[in-house]
C-alpha cells in the first residue's frame, strides 16, 4: 500500500520539471509559531494549512503564505520500516539548521517543540503540498547564530514509557509477607481474556460497627456473635473484633460456615464472654484484582495456577466486591467461593490453590471488561491502544484504520486477551502487529496497513538515477552473510477457553520445511484459532529469516507516493533482472532525490491468503490429574501451615502422646485443624490422653481412629468425654478406650444432645471402644455413675458395634430416629444397660449383645419405636452381688416388637419384689408383640415373684417357642411363681393373644407354680402345644374364650 | 531582440550602506549567473529537472588587472570599510560599466601582493544582491 495521492499531487509528482520547496512549520514550547523554509517563498496553501493541527487534504488551494529563509541546512527526511518483527517501531528523523542572527531566538524554546515538514512542489501548473510529516524537536543546539534541531517523528513521544498504563497490581493494595515483585499489572482486557490476576490481600476489606451481642459457648455450642451488618463477613476467613469490655471477646477468630448477616459463629473454644456492646469486626481478605470499578466485569472462569497441582476450574461462586484502596480510588475485585471449610461438599468460603510457602500464585482468570468486552478487532485495539498510549483523535487516520478492521473482518481474525503485566510500549504495539500481520506508518499522522507482497512499485534505469552522464549509476546489490540459515521457527498460543499466561509451543516453518528451526518462539497471546496462529508465525518468520541482500539506490522523486514496509519490483538486466524488495527505508534529500534502501528475500513471500494449515490439536499432557491439589483457605495453626505431607499429604491428622510422634497431642486441636487443612480424620497414636474438659466435636464429616485400644482417653474428673451438639454430619469413632477419671461426680462419656430434636440429627458411628464407666457400687436410681454413650433430643443415627462397657449406671442411653446396638459387652452397669428410649417412628435393634450383671434391667426399648428387634441377646443377673427392686431381663412396650432368641439368666437371691425375664406391654395396649424362641432360666431363693414371660395389654401377639425353667428354692413358699403371666389394666385387656409351643418347667412343683395365668383381663387367648412340668396348676384361667391349653407332665 | 543585462532580471534592491563604489575597468569584467536547479538523471539518460529557486544568482568577477591602482584602492577601502563593504557583510551600490548600479556585496576576500610599482592581486568577486532602479 502506497499513500495515494490527490490527482493534483500525482500531477505534480510524475511532472519531469517541478520546483521544490521545504516548508518547516514550527510551533516552539511557548505557541509561537514560525513559517521557515531553505528560501523566501510565496506558496499557495489549503485552508487547513492555517491549523496544521488538523490536517486534510484541500484542493481548494485558496490561501498564500510567504514561509520566510531561515532554514540553512536540512539532512531530508529518513522514513524507516516499522520493524515489528525486531520490537523495534523505527523512528523517522530529520535535522535541520536554524539561521539565527544575533541570537534573537532562544534555542531552549524549541525543545519539546513541534515541526511540520512539507513538501511543496510547483510544476508552472498545478502547486501544492505533496507530502507532509510531523516532527517533535528533540534537541535544539545552539550554534554561532544559528541552532540545529533534531527531531524525530511525534510517533516516537506516544511511544516512550511502558504498557499497559494501568498500575502496578502490587501498588493497589501493598502486602507485605505476598510478592510484590512482580510485574503484574492491572490487565486491560480485549474480548474475553484469561490472564492472571493479582492475589491480593487487603487490609481492612471488611469493617463492621454495630452493637453486637457476645455468645459464650455454652455445652459445646459455638460462640458466636449477634446483630446486623455482617453480610460482607466471610466464612473460613479470619476477623479481629475490637472493642468489647472483656478482653475475651477482643481478638482474632476465625469465622465459620453458616454465619449469617445477623449472626456470626466461631469456634466452641473462641472463649467469648456474654456481653452486649458496640464493637469493630474488620477483616483482611484476600482477592484478585480485577480492575477499576468505574467498568463492569464478566468473569466466567477462575483457575488454579499451573505450577500448582493439577487443573481445577470453577465457574460458580466468582464473587466481586468494589474495595476503595488508600488514594481513594475505588477498585472491583475477584473472591472466588472455592473453599469447602465445613467438608460437606458446597464450598462455602474463600479460597486460593496454594503449593506450601508464603506466596499465593496468581491465578489466570477469564472476563471482560464494559467497554471492551466487544472489542475483537485488530484494528480497533490497536487504535485503541494508540490512544491509550497518548496518540489524539486527530493523531490517527482512521481511514486507514477502517481499511486494515475490513480486511481482518475478511480474514476472520480476532483478538481475545488481555495486556496484564509490564512491558515496552514498543513490545507491545509489535505484539499486536505481528498478531495481525499489520505494520504502522507513521507521516504527519499515525497509519496502519496490512502487509503485502504486492509491489507499489517498478523500478527500472528510468526511476534510478546516475550521478554523471558517463555512471553505472547508484544501485548497489550487498548479500546478507549468516552462519546459520533456519527455515523456520516456534510460536506459542492456547486454545479459545483456555489461559493465556502459558503457552503450547509449536513449529511453524517459513515456507515449507521444518528442518533447521530458529530458537524464537513469536508469542501469539490473543490469536487462540490454530489455523490463524500458524498463518501468523509463518509469515513473521518469512520476513524474519528467509533476508539474503540488501539494495540500494537513489531515485528520482517520481516515487513520493512510497513508504517503507511496502514490496517494490526492480526490473532491470543491469539490476539483477526482475524481482520483488521489502523497502526498508526511504530518504527523501533536500533536492527531493530518493535514496531507497531494501532487502530482498530467499523465497517467494507470501500473503495472508497464500497460506493454509491444518487445525492444530494439541496432545493432552499425560498424568496432569496424578497429583493431590492442595486446597486451602487461611491456616489459623502455625504447625499446620508449616507442615507439609504430613499435613496436607496425610489423610488423617496425627495425634500422638507427645509433640516428637505427632504433629497435635491435643485431640481438640486436631479436630479444629481439620477446617484449616480440609482434613476429616484424625488417628490417634497409643498413649494416655487426659482431657482438660470435654472434646467438642465440631459440625464436619469426621472420623475420629485410634491405633488401638491402648488409646486411652480420660475425661476431666466430673465432665462429659465427647459431646455432640446440635450437629448434623456422619461421625465414625472407632478403637480406642474412654477411660472415666470420674470418683464421685458422674458425667457422660460420649454425649449427643440438641436443644431441640431437630438440632440433633448427627448419625454418630461406635466401634470397639472400650468404655471403663465410674459407679458408685448402688444398684438402681438412686445410684451414681456414669452413662457410656447418652444421647437425648435426637432425630439421627446412633450405631453401636463390637463396644465394651464396664461399669456406671447405663451402658447405652438414648434416643434418637434410628439406634442399634449390636454385639456389643455389657457389664455391670447397675441400672439400665441399655436404654432406648425412642420416639413414635424410631427404629431400634438390639442385637447379639452380652450383658451380665445386670442390676435392675437389661434391655429396656419403650413404647413408641416401630417393630423394635431384640434378638440374640444375653442377658445375665448370675453373679450381680445385688439386685435392685426388681429385675427385668428384656423389655419393650412398642408395637410389632420382635423379642427372639434371647436368654436371660438370673440366680441371685436378693429380696425383690418381682424378676421378670421378659417383659412386653404396658397399661396401654401393645400390639403384635412377638415372643419367640427365647430361653429364661431363673434360680433364686427368695420371697421374690418370678416371672418368665409377662404380657400385659397385649393384643394379638405371639408367644410361642419359649422355654421358661423356674426354680425358686424359697420354703416356705410366700409369693407365686409364673411361667407366663397375661394381664391386663383396668379396663384394658390382653386380647387373642397366641400362647404355643412353649416349655415351661416350674421345678418346685408346688400350689403356687404356675405355669400359664391369664387373669380376668386376658380374655380370647389361644394355644395349643404347650408343656407344663413341674407345676402346682398348669393353666390357670380367669378370663372369658381362651383356649390356651397345656400338655402338664 | 534587443540586448539583455543583468539588471533586466534581478530585484530592486537596498543597500544596508548608501555607499558607491565606481570602477573605471580596463579590461573584461565576467558576468557569471546562475539559478539554484538540479537535474536528476536516470541511469538511461531521461531527466528530471528540479527547481530548488528561481531567484538569479549573479556574480561579478574583476580581475585585479582590470583595475586601475586608484580602483584598487578603492575596492580595498570598501572591503575593510565597516560603513561600505565590511569585508563580505555590507552591501553597498556599485556603479557598472553597462551603466546600471547594482547593490552588491563581496563574495571574495581582499588578497593582493606588494610589488614594485603597485600591488597585484587576485580577482575581485561581487555578488549581486539586486538592482537600483534607474
Amino acid at each position: 500500500m502506497a499513500i495515494t495521492l490527490n490527482t493534483y499531487q500525482q500531477t505534480l509528482v510524475d511532472s519531469t520539471t517541478k520546483k521544490a520547496t521545504w516548508l518547516f512549520y514550527v510551533i516552539d514550547t511557548n505557541e509561537v509559531v514560525y513559517e521557515w523554509s531553505t528560501k523566501t517563498e510565496s506558496v499557495i496553501l489549503g485552508s487547513d494549512w492555517d491549523d496544521p493541527t488538523t490536517i486534510t487534504w484541500d484542493a481548494d488551494w485558496i490561501d498564500e503564505t510567504t514561509y520566510t529563509f531561515k532554514i540553512l541546512s536540512f539532512s531530508g527526511i529518513t522514513m524507516n520500516r516499522p520493524k515489528s518483527e525486531y520490537s523495534i517501531i523505527s523512528p523517522s528523523d530529520v535535522t535541520f539548521g536554524v539561521s539565527n542572527i544575533g541570537h534573537a531566538l532562544d534555542p531552549a524554546d524549541f525543545v519539546g517543540g513541534k515541526v511540520w515538514i512539507s513538501l511543496y512542489l510547483d510544476n508552472g501548473t498545478v502547486e501544492g503540498v505533496v507530502r507532509r510529516w510531523r516532527f517533535k524537536i528533540k534537541s535544539a543546539d545552539p550554534g554561532p547564530h544559528e541552532f540545529t534541531c533534531n527531531c524525530e517523528d511525534f510517533f516516537q513521544e506516544i511511544l516512550k514509557g511502558d504498557y499497559p498504563n494501568t498500575r502496578y497490581a502490587r501498588e493497589v493494595f501493598p502486602t507485605a509477607t505476598l510478592d510484590n515483585n512482580s510485574d503484574v499489572k492491572v490487565p486491560l482486557p480485549f474480548g474475553v481474556c484469561y490472564v492472571p490476576l493479582k492475589y491480593c490481600v487487603i487490609s481492612e476489606a471488611v469493617s463492621v460497627t454495630a452493637t453486637v451481642t457476645f455468645v459464650a459457648s455454652s455445652a459445646g455450642a459455638r460462640c458466636s456473635i449477634t446483630g446486623a451488618g455482617f453480610g460482607n463477613i466471610a466464612t473460613g476467613i479470619f476477623c479481629t473484633i475490637t472493642g468489647a469490655v472483656n478482653a475475651e471477646n477482643n481478638g482474632t477468630f476465625l469465622v465459620y460456615p453458616n454465619s449469617t448477616a445477623t449472626t456470626l459463629y466461631f469456634i466452641e473454644s473462641a472463649g467469648f464472654v456474654a456481653e452486649t456492646v458496640e464493637a469493630v469486626i474488620k477483616q483482611n481478605r484476600g482477592m484478585f484484582l480485577l480492575g477499576k470499578s468505574d467498568k463492569t466485569y464478566t468473569v466466567s472462569k477462575l483457575r488454579s495456577p499451573r505450577d500448582v497441582g493439577p487443573f481445577l476450574e470453577w465457574t460458580t461462586g466468582l464473587n466481586q466486591y468494589d474495595i476503595t484502596d488508600a488514594d481513594a480510588q475505588e477498585w472491583t475485585l475477584l473472591e472466588p467461593l472455592i473453599y469447602d471449610l465445613d467438608g460437606d461438599g458446597t464450598d462455602d468460603s474463600p479460597g486460593v490453590v496454594k503449593a506450601t510457602g508464603e506466596s499465593v500464585e496468581d491465578h489466570p482468570v477469564q472476563f471482560s471488561r464494559s467497554d471492551t468486552s466487544s472489542m475483537t478487532n485488530p484494528a480497533d485495539i490497536i487504535k485503541f491502544v494508540l490512544k491509550d498510549m497518548g496518540a489524539a483523535d486527530d493523531d490517527i487516520n482512521d481511514d486507514s484504520f477502517t481499511t486494515a478492521a475490513a480486511i481482518f473482518t475478511g480474514w476472520g481474525l480476532e483478538f481475545n486477551g488481555a495486556f496484564w503485566y509490564n512491558q515496552t510500549r514498543e513490545e507491545s504495539l509489535s505484539k499486536l502487529l505481528n498478531m495481525c500481520h499489520a505494520s504502522l506508518f507513521i507521516d504527519e499522522q499515525i497509519n496502519i496497513f496490512v502487509q503485502t507482497v504486492a509491489s507499489q512499485a517498478t523500478m527500472t534505469d528510468t526511476e534510478v538515477l546516475k550521478m554523471n552522464d558517463i555512471d553505472s549509476g547508484t544501485f548497489s546489490y550487498s548479500t546478507i552473510l549468516k552462519d546459520t540459515i533456519n527455515d523456520g521457527g516456534y510460536l506459542s498460543a492456547v486454545e479459545s477457553g483456555l489461559a493465556q499466561d502459558k503457552f503450547n509451543i509449536y513449529k511453524v516453518p517459513a515456507k515449507a520445511t521444518t528442518n533447521n528451526l530458529s530458537d524464537e518462539t513469536l508469542e501469539i497471546p490473543f490469536v487462540q484459532n490454530s489455523q490463524h496462529v500458524q498463518k501468523l508465525g509463518s509469515l513473521y518468520y518469512q520476513r524474519k529469516l528467509l533476508e539474503k541482500a540488501n539494495i540500494s539506490f537513489l531515485t528520482k522523486a517520481t516515487e513520493l507516493a512510497l513508504i517503507p514496509d511496502q514490496f517494490i519490483t526492480i526490473d532491470q538486466d543491469i539490476f539483477g533482472g526482475t524481482y520483488t524488495a521489502l523497502v526498508d527505508s526511504i530518504t527523501i534529500n533536500e533536492d527531493i532525490s530518493m535514496q531507497f534502501q531494501c532487502i530482498l528475500f530467499s523465497d517467494t513471500m507470501d500473503d495472508w491468503g497464500d497460506l493454509a494449515f491444518d487445525p492444530i490439536v494439541p496432545t493432552a499432557e499425560p498424568g496432569s490429574k496424578f497429583f493431590e491439589p492442595a486446597i486451602s483457605g487461611p491456616a489459623s495453626s502455625k504447625r499446620v501451615a508449616t507442615s507439609s505431607f504430613e499435613v496436607w499429604g496425610n489423610p488423617y491428622l496425627v495425634v500422638g502422646p507427645n509433640d516428637l510422634r505427632a504433629p497435635y497431642t491435643s485431640i481438640q486441636t486436631a479436630l479444629n485443624a481439620l477446617v484449616d487443612s480440609n482434613h476429616s480424620g484424625i488417628y490417634i497414636l497409643d498413649g494416655d490422653y487426659q482431657l482438660t474438659q470435654p472434646v467438642y466435636m465440631i459440625d464436619r464429616n469426621i472420623d475420629i481412629i485410634g491405633e488401638s485400644q491402648n488409646v486411652v482417653i480420660k475425661n476431666a474428673v466430673g465432665q462429659s468425654g465427647f459431646v455432640f451438639h446440635n450437629l448434623t454430619k456422619t461421625y465414625n469413632f472407632k478403637n480406642f478406650t474412654l477411660d472415666s477419671q470420674n470418683v464421685s461426680d458422674a458425667s457422660f462419656m460420649i454425649y449427643l444432645y440438641g436443644d431441640t430434636s431437630a438440632e440433633n440429627a448427627s448419625k454418630a458411628y461406635f466401634d470397639k471402644i472400650v468404655f471403663n464407666l465410674f459407679d458408685d457400687g448402688v444398684a438402681g436410681g438412686s445410684g451414681t455413675g456414669d452413662f457410656g454413650i447418652y444421647s437425648t433430643n435426637g432425630v439421627g443415627v446412633i450405631d453401636v458395634l463390637r463396644c465394651f462397657f464396664t461399669g456406671g449406671v447405663f451402658g447405652v442411653r438414648g434416643r434418637t430416629d434410628n439406634i442399634k446396638i449390636d454385639n456389643c459387652d455389657f457389664d455391670g452397669q447397675t441400672y439400665y444397660t441399655i436404654s432406648s428410649y425412642t420416639a413414635a417412628g424410631d427404629i431400634a435393634i438390639c442385637s447379639n449383645n452380652r450383658l451380665k450383671n445386670v442390676y435392675y434391667g437389661g434391655i429396656f426399648f419403650d413404647a413408641t419405636a416401630i417393630a423394635p428387634v431384640i434378638a440374640n441377646n444375653t442377658v445375665s443377673a448370675i453373679s450381680t452381688s445385688s439386685i435392685y427392686t426388681s429385675f427385668i431381663g428384656i423389655y419393650s412396650s412398642s408395637d410389632n416388637v420382635k423379642i427372639a432368641q434371647n436368654t436371660i439368666l438370673f440366680d441371685n437371691d436378693t429380696e425383690n419384689t418381682s424378676v421378670t425375664g421378659i417383659s412386653v406391654g404396658s397399661v396401654n395396649i401393645s400390639n403384635l408383640p412377638s415372643v419367640i424362641g427365647n430361653t429364661i432360666d431363673f434360680a433364686l431363693d427368695s420371697t421374690s415373684i418370678p416371672y418368665g414371660i409377662r404380657a400385659l395389654c397385649c393384643t394379638d401377639g405371639v408367644f410361642t417357642d419359649n422355654i421358661i425353667k423356674i426354680n425358686n428354692q424359697q420354703s416356705p413358699v410366700v409369693n407365686p411363681r409364673y411361667g407366663i403371666y397375661v394381664y391386663g389394666s383396668g379396663a384394658t385387656k390382653s386380647l387373642r393373644n397366641k400362647i404355643s409351643n412353649n416349655g415351661i418347667d416350674m421345678v418346685r412343683n408346688g400350689a403356687s407354680d404356675i405355669g400359664i395365668l391369664m387373669t380376668s383381663l386376658a380374655d380370647d387367648n389361644t394355644g395349643t402345644g404347650n408343656t407344663t412340668y413341674r407345676v402346682g396348676t398348669s393353666i390357670s384361667d380367669a378370663g372369658a374364650n381362651n383356649t390356651v391349653v397345656a400338655s402338664d407332665t | 531582440m534587443a540586448a539583455k543585462e543583468i539588471y533586466d532580471y534581478i530585484s530592486i534592491a537596498t543597500a544596508d550602506n548608501d555607499q558607491t563604489m565606481t570602477l573605471e575597468a580596463r579590461g573584461d569584467v565576467q558576468e557569471n549567473t546562475s539559478k539554484n536547479q538540479i537535474i536528476h538523471l536516470g541511469v538511461d539518460g531521461s531527466e528530471e529537472r528540479v527547481t530548488i529557486s528561481d531567484t538569479v544568482i549573479a556574480y561579478l568577477v574583476y580581475p585585479f588587472s582590470a583595475l586601475s591602482d586608484s580602483d584598487a584602492g578603492t575596492v580595498f577601502d570598501f572591503w575593510h570599510d565597516a560603513a561600505k563593504g565590511n569585508g563580505k557583510v555590507e552591501s553597498f551600490k556599485l556603479q557598472y560599466t553597462d551603466g546600471h548600479t547594482y547593490v552588491v556585496r563581496f563574495e571574495s576576500n581582499m588578497d593582493r601582493v606588494r610589488k614594485l610599482g603597485g600591488f597585484s592581486s587576485v580577482d575581485v568577486v561581487f555578488k549581486i544582491l539586486g538592482r537600483i532602479a534607474d
